[in-house]
């Protein structure tokens, strides 16, 4: 039994360094666009990283364990926050961009816009345009169809330029590019 | 190609997934469309922001290593937690049953009441009893349900604020009165700002007082504002915190076990990487667990402490002969509102648990007339 148990763990292990470790920093960047909540994305991975070990085994194709872990990853997340609705709030120190990011406003009001959008449109948009994954990636990680991300994509993101328009997020400085 | 055709494509043209003839013709078309080159620009920006909103996300410091260390000393104390669970459960039973057979013996004619009635002095004689056998752990188990009950009901936490406009005929002298009373009532001057202004050669006074008051003396506090001037404007809040509360003091103990846990590792690290991994991550919760302890300080004081932010004015001599009897009235009313509520949430609260905390001695205690009745039954029978 006893033994059982430790070649179980082995193998979770062998199996998690090779699929998942690549990916850590990925999933972590994932989860701030999703809780905008850099201490919260924290907290969330942890406990995405142990249940991803512990049902390592589960997995039954390895060339999708990235999309696999992200579900788990968005699933904790949305635990985390059933369980802390107070770290839903949008945490700005935690979100401070390098020299060449965005303007700490425009920024905060980016993160506000993003919000507003329903988790889905979300989640799509973080995806394509914040993380720039491909169709084919999206496709795995939400599980539709490549036409499917297409289609909602563009909805989502009409919505995200309606909602952006509404907040004024266009009439701030031209910036030249 | 019309408008609207070019405008489903802008995301692709901005990508760079079209082919180079459409692009070319897309090219062409903003050039001299007013309307198309507008989404385009507006499109162009918001997937520019993603985009660098994106690239300046910050990276993780977690270490999967370290926290896969972690979880394997977690699994060894899962199996010793459940030993310790048995342990006060077995504690609990036992606590129940030495009262209960104590009630048996004592008296079983004895009718529901009575049993209630008994059962506090019962279990206190009960643990005075076994208390000289072993004091100390006694003390501790008494303790641990104490607070086990506290837990399971848990005062809401509920921070009042006031705010009040008061007319006055003479500052100095209203001033003198409101640090009185916030004195009277245990309360201090937090913050206090003094200004004047003139008004046809006549210099007037009006100044701005933020006071705490102890909440249990806050509502006679605002009641006793009526006394130093007219009240011409009030309002009255209650912020009932206490999710946040429970939310902060469940990640005070979260953090403390994630600490407890390290220090363990940190006894076992062989290598002085592992010890100085250790030692940042260790510095790190101490950091989280010293903010999280401030906040859970600030929410104590603000609900032992009312706030009451008073707006003091010298009034001209027109203003003095408009005065209301009923002004103030609503703060009044707002006042009692809120303070009868929570005391209706609290009694129904602690009626409620304490009803499940008898619930077991309810129900035994019945069970155990029904068996005396039946029994004296078969004996007239005989
Ligand atoms: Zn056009």
């Amino acid at each position: 039994m006893k033994f059982n148990r430790e070649s179980k763990r082995v193998r979770n292990k062998e199996q998690f360094d090779r699929l998942i470790t690549p990916h850590i920093n990925r999933l972590y960047k994932a989860l701030c666009a999703y809780t905008s909540n850099a201490t919260a994305a924290e907290d969330i991975l942890q406990e995405c990283l142990i249940s991803v070990f512990e049902n390592m085994h589960t997995l039954k194709e390895e060339s999708k364990a990235f999309a696999w872990a992200y579900r788990i990853a968005i699933n904790a997340a949305n635990d985390y926050f059933k369980r802390y609705p107070a770290h839903l709030e949008f945490k700005e120190e935690a979100l401070q961009g390098g020299p060449d990011g965005l303007g700490v406003e425009q920024r905060a009001d980016l993160v506000r816009t993003l919000k507003k959008l329903d988790e889905d449109e979300r989640q799509i948009i973080i995806l394509r345009d914040v993380l720039g994954y491909s169709y084919a990636e999206i496709a795995e990680m939400l599980k539709l169809t490549s036409t499917n991300v297409g289609v909602r994509l563009n909805r989502a993101r009409e919505r995200l330029r309606q909602l952006m328009r509404q907040g004024g997020y266009f009439n701030g400085g031209e910036e030249k590019n | 190609m019309n408008c609207s055709a070019i405008n489903e494509k802008l995301y692709d043209y901005i990508e760079g997934n079209l082919e180079k003839e459409e692009e070319c013709f897309i090219a062409q078309h903003l050039k001299t469309c007013a309307a198309c080159k507008q989404h385009y620009e507006e499109k162009y920006r918001m997937l520019s922001s993603l985009k660098r909103y994106g690239e300046t996300l910050p990276d993780t410091t977690i270490d999967a290593e370290l926290l896969f260390k972690m979880t394997e000393e977690k699994s060894v104390k899962k199996k010793s937690s459940l030993k310790r669970v048995a342990s006060y459960a077995a504690v609990f039973v036992l606590g129940i049953m030495i009262p209960l057979i104590a009630l048996m013996l004592g008296g079983a004619n004895s009718d529901l009441l009575y049993d209630q009635g008994n059962y506090e002095s019962m279990s206190s004689q009960n643990n005075s009893a076994k208390g000289q056998d072993n004091p100390r752990e006694e003390s501790g188990e008494q303790t641990d349900r104490i607070t086990g009950l506290s837990q399971v009901y848990a005062p809401e936490k509920i921070i009042y604020n006031m705010n009040m406009d008061l007319q006055v005929e003479n500052y100095a002298k209203a001033r003198d009165d409101v640090v009185e009373y916030a004195v009277f009532n245990g309360g201090y001057i937090e913050n206090e700002d003094k200004n004047n202004y003139s008004n046809n050669g006549v210099n007037y006074y009006y100044g701005y007082f933020v006071i705490r008051i102890p909440a249990e003396n806050y509502e006679q506090f605002c009641l006793q504002m009526e006394d130093v001037g007219t009240v011409t404007n009030s309002s009255a809040y209650a912020a009932n915190i206490t999710q946040e509360y429970i939310d902060a003091e469940a990640n005070v103990e979260q953090l403390n076990v994630q600490r407890d846990r390290l220090l363990k590792l940190y006894d076992q690290a062989e290598t002085v990487s592992d010890l100085i991994e250790i030692e940042s991550e260790l510095t790190r919760l101490n950091t989280q667990i010293v903010q999280w302890e401030n906040m859970l300080k600030d929410y104590d004081r603000d609900v032992a402490h009312s706030t009451v932010t008073l707006n003091i004015s010298e009034a001209t001599s027109s203003q003095l002969h408009v005065t209301n009897p009923f002004k103030g009235l609503g703060a009044r009313i707002k006042l009692a509102l809120v303070k009868s509520v929570n005391g209706f949430l609290d009694s129904v609260g602690f009626l409620f648990v304490g009803l499940f905390y008898v619930l077991p001695f309810v129900i035994l205690a019945f069970v155990i007339v029904l068996i005396v009745r039946r029994r004296r039954k078969n004996k007239v029978m005989k």
